[in-house]
């Protein structure tokens, strides 16, 4: 009955399963929440640095698009990109409008994973002060623009 | 749908089911569940009747105009508009638009679609609690409601007290207790030779075989009878009970002549002794337990269950009896790097002793299972490339389709005519069909490059637009501050003007008069009334000033 709670289910079994390399999944102890560690070694800029995404599931999951974001801590600090804020906000296309329920927590984490793999460039965006400044709590309240898809 | 198959369709059967009992639910009724296929524990299923969404197989697979399947209530979800109707409802998979409430946008998948899910086959919704029973998932209501040994019914037995319980119990339980009751009823006055009894009831357990010998010696005397049925039970009301049911004939009848019925249907006639009484565990173990526990008990629960190992022959409460296997002495085990080559086999003690030492596997195991991490790294890894292959390909095949459907578009009848002209600048040369979905492929992801250009300058245009707003306001704003400003000049100027005015009449007052005061009256009537152009035109000049400020 409960698509959500049905589809976090079979996510989790397929993730404890085994997840695609570079990524680790850290803790998943409610079904509204997971924690997922990822790492980019095939790219200089980030290799051998540990980050880690926080997804937030809402009921309507995976109707409505979940809360990704990076979060920091001591040893896992917020990779430095083009599209990510260094309050943790991604600014991807299929974390808002380019959603589609067919995606899942992997399919996200593996585009995460080739947006970083891709980057060549050593830049937080150029408004990252004003909009770190002025952010919801949670990327998902935020209106991106999205600046292309070259990266 | 006109025509509804009488299996396959999606009816759903009220299921007896569920840990809701364990809640102590009482009746029947609020037991019943419909079995839901999208919680099945399936067997091998293939990945194509899979839901995209839900990632469970089709349960009512419904079918969109762009021939992508899901299951109808995933479906109706993701198609659902949002409040203020602002976004267009797209198919999940290449988003074209969909309208849930079209029967030409989506409509019911192909029979043979629900016929393929409907036949997969899953175990029974009750596995947890221990049945084994696999079949296709539309048979498994009907496992459930006439014979699955763990669905939950409802007791229905007489308890000390004389009232019917109602708590439910796994079906099994209650079974055996009809059984005994059924054998006791028919051999207990027919002739039936026991072993017959046991060929037909193969199945049954101890507790059947055991009143079987019981019904046979009872069947010499009454009294013996009475005995038996006592020690049985040990309760007087359920003696009083089964000679109540001995005493009616008719049902007495009907058992003996229809004894391979299905014990279910025996239901109404049948009285059995409620399942849930309490009584002592029989090995002495000080734990209460009732005839639905005991089996459970005894097998992992009892500590005064002893078993001797079958190695070492020591006495093991059954519980501990696993725990000791890992470290019996005695027991055979092979070598510790037998995944690696060494075939050794021996007990447990030489193993320490002697093998251990000698053997050169062991000695090889760290290095070893160092690189069976590394080629588990190796296949994860393989593994993630491989989803990224899929998906790319996938994404490439979805392409074509995409540009085919978009015909009615002029871009796209664009497309066919330019695929035509490959053909025939190809001439003579056969035209493999991959040059043509190539050709497709290129043109609706240039399709797919204009509408993401479009998207773009839609924002360009909303943020200019933005921008214009922002513009016009500062425009303003700096407009209001000038008149402020010119106004405060204005007010300035006049005084000036006043005060300039003042000096020059005090001036002229004072040159004249020092030569003749009598004259300058003359004078001043004079350019008053000889010089009117001058005052004219001053004044003209303070309204031309006034319309300027
Ligand atoms: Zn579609
Ligand atoms: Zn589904
Ligand atoms: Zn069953
Ligand atoms: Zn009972
Ligand atoms: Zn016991
Ligand atoms: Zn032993
Ligand atoms: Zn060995």
């Amino acid at each position: 009955m409960d698509i959500c709670k049905r589809r976090l289910m079979k996510e989790l079994s397929t993730a404890e399963k085994g997840l695609p390399s570079g990524l680790t999944l850290v803790s998943a102890n409610d079904l509204t929440s997971w924690y997922i560690d990822i790492t980019v070694d095939s790219n200089s800029l980030y290799q051998g640095q540990i980050y880690r995404l926080m997804f937030m599931y809402s009921p309507n999951y995976p109707m409505k698009v979940p809360n990704v974001q990076f979060v920091p801590d001591e040893n896992r600090p917020i990779p430095i990109h083009p599209h990510i804020y260094a309050n943790g906000h991604i600014c991807l296309d299929i974390l808002g409008d380019g959603w589609t329920p067919v995606q899942n927590t992997v399919s996200v984490c593996l585009s995460i994973q080739s947006m970083l793999a891709g980057n060549h460039t050593n830049e937080r965006p150029p408004d990252n002060d004003s909009y770190v400044r002025s952010a919801p709590k949670y990327a998902q309240d935020s209106r991106f623009i999205y600046h292309d898809d070259s990266v | 749908m006109p025509e509804t198959e009488t299996y396959h369709s999606e009816t759903i059967y009220p299921v007896i089911a569920s840990d809701i009992a364990m809640q102590g639910t009482k009746t029947i009724d609020s037991l019943n569940r419909l079995v839901d296929y999208s919680s099945l524990d399936y067997i091998d299923v293939p990945g194509h009747l899979l839901c995209p969404i839900c990632q469970y197989p089709f349960v009512n697979p419904y079918t969109t105009k762009c021939g992508h399947t899901f299951c109808k209530e995933c479906l109706i979800q993701a198609l659902e508009p949002n409040v203020d109707l602002s976004v267009e409802c797209r198919c999940p998979i290449d988003r074209r638009p969909l309208n849930r409430d079209y029967v030409e946008d989506i409509f019911p998948a192909p029979k043979i679609i629900s016929n393929m899910v409907n036949d997969l086959v899953a175990y029974c919704p009750n596995k947890s609690r221990g049945c084994q029973f696999q079949d296709q998932r539309w048979l498994l209501q009907r496992h459930i409601k006439d014979v699955c040994d763990y669905a939950l019914i409802s007791c229905g037995g007489i308890k000390e007290d004389g009232s019917v319980c109602s708590q439910p119990t796994h079906r099994k339980f209650i079974m055996e207790e009809r059984r005994i009751q059924r054998d006791y009823l028919l051999y207990g006055y027919s002739m039936l030779p026991p072993t017959n009894a046991r060929l037909m009831y193969g199945s049954s357990n101890i507790h059947t075989k055991n009143n079987i010998k019981d019904s046979a010696s009872s069947s010499e005397s009454v009294e013996t009878k009475d005995k038996s049925n006592s020690l049985k039970f040990d309760q007087p009301s359920k003696n009083n009970l089964h000679l109540n049911a001995i005493k009616d004939t008719k049902l007495y009848q009907k058992l003996a002549s229809q004894d391979d019925m299905p014990l279910l249907e025996l239901q109404e006639d049948i009285q059995i002794p409620c399942v849930h009484q309490e009584s002592d565990c029989a090995n002495g173990c000080g734990i209460k337990i009732t005839k639905a526990t005991k089996e459970a008990h005894n097998n992992i629960g009892c500590t005064k269950v002893m078993l001797s190992c079958e190695y070492c022959e020591l006495q093991v409460a059954k519980p501990k009896l696993n725990l000791h296997f890992e470290q019996c002495p005695e027991m055979t085990i092979s070598c510790s790097a037998k995944a690696y080559g060494c075939t050794w086999i021996g007990i447990r003690r030489d193993l320490e002793a002697e093998h251990q030492s000698k053997c050169h596997f062991i000695a090889m195991v760290p290095f070893l299972s160092k690189q069976d991490k590394k080629i588990e790294l190796l296949e994860k890894e393989n593994k993630s490339l491989r989803y990224h292959l899929d998906n790319i390909s996938q994404s490439l095949a979805n392409l074509p389709s995409f540009g085919n459907i978009n015909r009615n578009d002029s871009v796209s009848s664009d497309s066919t005519t330019y695929s035509i002209e490959t053909t025939e600048s190809l001439g003579a040369l056969p035209v493999l069909p991959v040059d043509l979905s190539m050709t497709n492929a290129s043109i609706s992801h240039m399709l797919m490059e204009n509408d993401r250009l479009r998207a773009d300058l839609d924002h360009l245009t909303t943020s200019l637009a933005e921008l214009e707003m922002k513009q016009n306001t500062l425009f303003m704003q700096e407009n209001f501050r000038n008149q402020e400003v010119m106004h405060s000049i204005k007010g300035m100027i006049n005084t000036l003007r006043q005060q300039i005015h003042y000096i020059l009449l005090e001036h002229r007052a004072f040159t004249t008069n020092s030569s003749n005061p009598v004259h300058i009256i003359n004078q001043s009537s004079k350019v008053a009334s000889t010089n009117p152009e001058l005052l004219r035109r001053r004044l003209s000049d303070i309204t031309r000033q006034d319309v300027k400020l």
